[in-house]
């Protein structure tokens, strides 16, 4: 296949002849802008970028030289300043020979910039605020270098927005209430009451959340993510109907194993009341309803618009149909609210702390999937969230309490790593047949109903809650650790390991091999146990812990289930492994894959990956390729099922083409292979720490490198930033992250004191209107 | 001499107010001067494969090297699919498609009508990568209901709802309505009771609209886009209702609704002919324009009772029903025989029902498939379809199309392989989309896929002009 990388025009010649495009005619046919002025903040905006501009700009940029036909001595106007947010935000400008601004002034001045524009009434892209692909957008020393801090406003917080709630949550809320009302139905955790050839049988009438989060390679969007559509609505509104029917089914006496509940509070007793009235029921007593049945459900009053709005329709119903149809009506009401969609954080004007009921929601939904447990809704309740010790009393009890599920920490890792995304990546049969190697039964395939790629993930996942739970030098274990489980059970997916299969295997005689007990084999070979047969072993091995040789396995970058995520559907990928690299250990933005690019490889399955990758090492495909391969050929190591292997396999054309492969048709029967070495060599380059840069030997060499760096670890904690405050960082959250990581460094990389940090901070407890 | 402003003004000044058949729908769309006749396309979907015997006639060679167009003619249609002999000049029945990503094996779960790998394993079966061709064309067919998504559960009456087959896009699941009872509830309202539901749904979602624009208040930006789309969804869903709510005060859907079998059907076989009546009424009385019809789930599981007490995985195999004193293979042509009977009955209430200057079915096109390709074990080699109906002279039928394909053996007779660089799924899914006049460059290709012109379609041998 040809290759088209010569087609591809250099970024900044894109970029430049955008720019001359865009402000020719800015500068020929309309009178220079005055500053805005507005009042005092946008004046003062614009007097620091008018003092950016003088310092860093004019000086080619100015009436007389009009350097690329643009001005600057004069203010911008909206057109123009556009493009300078645009140049000076990417990096783009002021040129790489020129003198450069400091990270701080840099971050500071796109800042104003952007709050000018805002104000001169432009619609800027805000999604660079939330947007993963955007997420090393500020300069890491403007975070973490000498001026630090010194943004020029002190004041963080995070905007008022709105959050998906994780199908799980939704799901929670409903088992909250089902086992409240002691209803008979059945619970939405319920595990399925056994698997068809791998389709999940549910129990019957079980609730389902109307809606589901498809795995991502990045931290999902949790504030863009699925907008709510019809199809959503009219499930949710069936869930509630179903629950409102097992409430009504209560009241007319067909009561959970036919009895009468004795269990004080599953009632609503002004509910009873108003269906025992019927028709005759008073507006009052349809009020007294409305405010019980809001506060047994969701915990809250009604306020008056909602005491009024609810009532109307129940009366209406009340009316129209009789009590119990009103009161279904009013259950379903209740059960629909927004709140069981979003997670809501709202600051009225200006800057405030979070109300402290959306603070303890807040907090609830950062680390576990629930609502806020007894002890968090005390403590709102008794107005003891609202200052920072209070909070970080909370936050620490519940990261403490190993009774409390945290979901969402093992999520991030999920999210951070990607390895999950393992299962998605399409590989035919005869490819797996062809690298697997053999189990030593019946190899699982894709098709199949037990395919290993499920395997590695939860492996892998087992792992992270290990290593969580020791709680020590987190990052640097799950970079470097050769342990491994074998056969993990996932308690958080849909996995043919049922609870039954668990105990079966649990329960079962010691001296029966696991594996004849096993629904599916699992060919744990490729992790290359010294001694692990799994047709030997006895007992129930998911929770034991193994080694992998030190020498073929190191940390999770070594795993199959993160190689295979990060491969395609027919090779490795080092592209995309050494992005992964590039931004989420080194904290640097790759540039976006230019428009004009068709990226493909020759298809010349001859020859070796790194070799028909050479394609890449054209001046200006380079330019951006040099901050990924590098870093990504190492994996090389690996083929892309995630086996070691020290040659790589590669198509024999002579064989293939040969006379004894050829068939009646004249064309080859089979293809043939044979190997060719392996290289698996590197480069660390401009990782902005010196000590890093250098050539780096192997995929363990490169590890052993990026784990024991400080910056390695400084950006770890932005990503936990990011993804526990539901954004990107900016210049002003320096010193938060400044401060959450020394708790890390000063507690021996500890992920409970790092969370605690940043979940008392200003960024998380605070939020503003804009 | 009443004329049609005279008799659209009568109706409106009745209690119903609007809309009251596609008749009038017609009559005041033309009105209006914004008629165009409705397009309408039906997905019929069962289990267990669709072996190449059971929709080739006798005499039709499998293997042939180059693509074939075989007129209809006079070949008579082999057992499973005869039911579909008086439309046969309606029919193009399509060999040696491949499966592309998609696994069937077991069935191909969200796979089968999407065309996309959507996890490795079982995850097909639960995983949703991307919308479906029936959303797809829903979205250019828009009706009352945007799609009308029915599914039978073998052997499982209890089962309501599943998410097996279609999708408006990733991780958005379209809901099938297993229950008879559901269905109908939904669209002609409570079962023997004259208490108008639409109305009672859309005061609900009037009062989620307002507690939705109440959270808007307080938001800017990204978080208002997202709750305009969710206030939108609302609104659409109350003016569905509305429009319900009129159409059951004036008698109409009633009149309209099929007649439930009571007791309400438990069997595979009573849920699957409850289920087509369902479809045909909502078809003909003009609540959806696009119906999907899933006999299995997508998936392998249960007992097709009502024909046989065996399980449907060894039936698969070829395990015979002792009961019957029949081969697997056997009973499995008297499943689909079924599927084809009801098919067949919907075409005949479309062909009953006038429309412009001819009938409902002139407009109309069914896909019948097994969502597990050619058979149970299936690697896709060759995924058999049968259409029927030419969607307003869109789609070339009375024809047999083969792509290329080489034989082999299976349970039962002589099925068929299709040549490497055959077109996918994908290929006839964009020829659909063409059909209804929304042409894609592809449907659902992925990767080096997209770069393949074999793999993007329409395919010609099918599309009319």
């Amino acid at each position: 296949m040809f290759c088209r990388y010569l087609q591809v025009l250099p970024k900044w010649i894109l970029a430049l002849a955008l720019v001359v495009c865009c402000y020719q005619p800015v500068v020929a046919q309309e009178p220079p802008s005055k500053a805005p002025k507005a009042n005092g903040k946008e004046a003062i905006d614009a007097k620091h970028i008018r003092s950016f501009l003088d310092t860093h700009c004019v000086r080619c940029h100015n009436a007389k030289k009009q350097a690329g036909k643009v001005a600057l001595d004069q203010f911008p106007q909206v057109q123009l300043m556009q493009q300078v947010l645009s140049m000076v935000e990417s990096g783009e400008m002021p040129p790489a020979d020129a003198k450069q601004p400091p990270a701080v002034e840099r971050a500071v001045a796109v800042r104003w910039m952007r709050q000018v524009l805002k104000s001169m009434g432009v619609a800027l892209d805000e999604s660079a605020t939330v947007a993963s692909n955007r997420g090393n957008s500020v300069d890491h020393d403007a975070l973490f270098g000498p001026d630090a801090g010194k943004a020029g406003t002190s004041a963080t917080g995070t905007r008022a927005r709105l959050w998906r709630l994780t199908p799980k949550a939704y799901e929670n809320f409903l088992d909250e209430k089902i086992k409240q009302f002691n209803l008979d139905l059945p619970l939405c955790s319920k595990k399925p009451l056994g698997y068809n050839f791998g389709m999940p049988r549910l129990p019957p009438g079980q609730m389902k959340a109307p809606w589901s989060f498809i795995p991502q390679w990045d931290f999902t969007n949790y504030a863009q993510i699925l907008r709510v559509g019809e199809s959503e609505v009219e499930i949710q509104l069936r869930n509630a109907g179903s629950f409102a029917d097992a409430m009504l089914r209560k009241f007319r006496g067909k009561l959970k194993n036919g009895k009468p509940s004795s269990k004080e509070g599953d009632r609503i007793p002004q509910l009873d009341a108003l269906m025992k009235v019927g028709k005759k029921a008073t507006p009052d007593q349809v009020k007294s309803a409305v405010r019980e049945t809001f506060s047994k459900l969701l915990g809250r009053e009604p306020d008056a618009d909602e005491l009024t709005r609810y009532s109307a329709v129940i009366q209406k119903a009340l009316e129209a149909n009789g009590a119990e149809d009103a009161a279904r009506q009013l259950l379903i009401a209740v059960m629909c609210t927004p709140r069981l969609v979003y997670r809501v954080e709202t600051a009225g004007d200006g800057r405030a702390m979070l109300a402290p009921h959306d603070l303890a929601r807040s907090i609830a939904f950062t680390l576990t999937d629930r609502e806020p447990d007894a002890d968090l809704l005390k403590a709102a309740n008794e107005g003891k969230l609202k200052t920072a010790d209070q909070v970080r009393e909370q936050v620490a009890r519940i990261l403490k309490d190993k009774t409390i599920e945290k979901p969402r920490l093992i999520q991030f890792f999920r999210e951070y790593f990607g390895h999950h995304a393992a299962k998605e990546v399409f590989k035919d049969e005869p490819t797996l047949q062809r690298l697997l190697p053999n189990p030593g039964g019946k190899i699982i395939l894709n098709s199949k109903p037990g395919f290993n790629a499920e395997y590695f993930v939860n492996d892998t996942d087992q792992l992270i809650r290990w290593v969580v739970r020791e709680d020590k030098d987190v990052l640097r274990q799950l970079l470097t650790t050769n342990k491994i489980f074998v056969l993990a059970y996932n308690p958080d997916f849909p996995s043919r390991q049922t609870d039954e299969t668990q105990q079966r295997l649990k329960n079962k005689p010691k001296d029966k091999p696991f594996a004849l007990l096993m629904v599916e084999r699992h060919p744990a070979n490729i992790y290359q146990i010294s001694g692990f047969d799994i047709k030997a072993v006895t007992g129930w091995i998911p929770e034991r812990i193994y080694e992998m040789p030190a020498d073929r396995r190191m940390g999770i970058l070594t795993h199959p289930s993160w190689l295979m995520a990060q491969s395609s559907n027919f090779d490795n990928h080092p592209i995309h492994r050494g992005k992964w690299i590039r931004e989420k250990l080194l904290g640097q933005r790759v540039p976006d894959v230019p428009i004009t690019v068709e990226a493909q490889l020759p298809d010349e399955p001859h020859r070796t990956l790194r070799s028909r990758m050479e394609v890449t090492r054209v001046e200006y495909c380079w330019k951006c390729h040099k901050q990924m391969d590098p870093l990504g050929l190492p994996f090389e190591q690996f083929n892309h099922l995630g086996v070691f292997r020290t040659t790589e396999e590669v198509v024999d054309k002579e064989k293939t083409n040969g006379k004894k492969n050829l068939g009646k048709d004249g064309k080859p029967m089979a293809t043939r292979y044979t190997t060719a070495p392996l290289d698996t060599t590197g480069f660390l380059d401009g990782t902005g720490d010196p000590k890093l840069d250098g050539a780096v030997k192997d995929p363990f060499d490169l590890i052993r490198r990026l784990a024991a760096s400080q910056r390695v670890e400084q950006v770890f904690v932005r990503h936990v930033f990011r993804f526990f405050m539901g954004r990107n960082e900016t210049v002003e959250d320096g010193p938060v992250l400044v401060a959450a990581h020394r708790a890390y460094r000063e507690s021996d990389g500890s992920l409970t004191a790092l969370l605690t940090s940043l979940l008392t901070s200003d960024s998380f407890v605070y939020r503003t209107k804009e | 001499m009443m004329n049609r402003r005279t008799l659209l003004q009568q109706f409106s000044a009745g209690a119903s107010g609007v809309l009251l058949s596609p008749f009038l729908q017609k009559l005041e769309a033309q009105e209006r001067g914004n008629y165009r006749t409705p397009r309408r396309v039906v997905f019929v979907l069962f289990g267990n494969g669709f072996p190449e015997f059971g929709s080739l006639p006798a005499g039709v060679a499998i293997e042939g090297r180059e693509t074939r167009q075989i007129p209809l003619g006079q070949h008579a249609l082999p057992f499973d699919i005869e039911p579909f002999t008086p439309y046969k000049d309606r029919l193009a029945i399509i060999h040696g498609l491949r499966g592309g990503r998609v696994m069937p094996y077991h069935g191909g779960g969200f796979g089968a009508l999407s065309g996309l790998f959507n996890g490795g394993g079982t995850a097909r079966f639960t995983n949703v990568a991307g919308v479906s061709i029936d959303a797809a064309i829903a979205r250019r067919l828009p009706g009352i209901f945007p799609i009308l998504n029915l599914g039978i559960d073998p052997g499982a009456a209890q089962t309501q709802t599943h998410y097996c087959s279609s999708a408006w896009g990733p991780g958005r699941p379209i809901a099938s309505q297993c229950r008879p009872e559901l269905a109908y509830e939904s669209l002609f309202g409570s079962v023997g009771t004259t208490r108008n539901d639409f109305a009672s749904r859309r005061n609900l979602l009037d009062l989620m609209s307002g507690d939705i624009r109440r959270l808007e208040a307080n938001l800017t930006g990204l978080e208002r886009e997202q709750l305009n789309h969710h206030l939108a969804a609302l609104e659409s869903l109350s003016r569905r209702e509305t429009t319900l709510s009129q159409r059951f005060e004036a008698g109409t859907l009633t009149r309209s609704a099929p007649r439930l079998p009571s007791p309400f059907p438990v069997t595979w076989k009573d849920t699957v002919t409850a289920q087509f009546d369902i479809a045909a009424a909502a078809l003909a009385v003009g609540l959806t324009n696009v119906v999907t019809i899933t006999s299995e789930l997508c998936a392998i599981r249960g007992k097709y009772t009502g024909i046989s007490e065996q399980s449907t995985h060894p039936l698969g195999h070829n395990f015979p029903d002792r009961e019957l004193n029949m081969d697997g293979w056997r009973v499995l042509t008297l499943v689909r025989r079924h599927m084809a009977e009801r098919t067949a009955a919907l075409l005949q209430r479309l062909r009953d029902t006038r429309e412009d200057s001819g009938t409902m079915l002139d407009n109309t096109l069914v896909v019948f498939m097994s969502d597990s390709a050619e058979t149970q074990h299936s690697a896709a080699g060759n995924w058999p379809f049968v259409l029927l109906g030419n969607l307003g002279g869109r789609i070339r039928t009375n024809q047999i199309v083969l792509y290329p394909m080489r034989e082999r053996n299976i349970a039962g007779g002589v099925g068929g392989v299709g040549m490497a660089g055959n077109p996918t799924i994908n290929t006839l899914y964009n020829t659909l989309l063409h059909a209804v006049g929304d042409p894609r460059p592809h449907f659902n290709l992925v990767g080096a896929d997209r770069e393949n012109p074999t793999l993007a379609g329409p395919l010609r041998e099918l599309l009319v002009g």
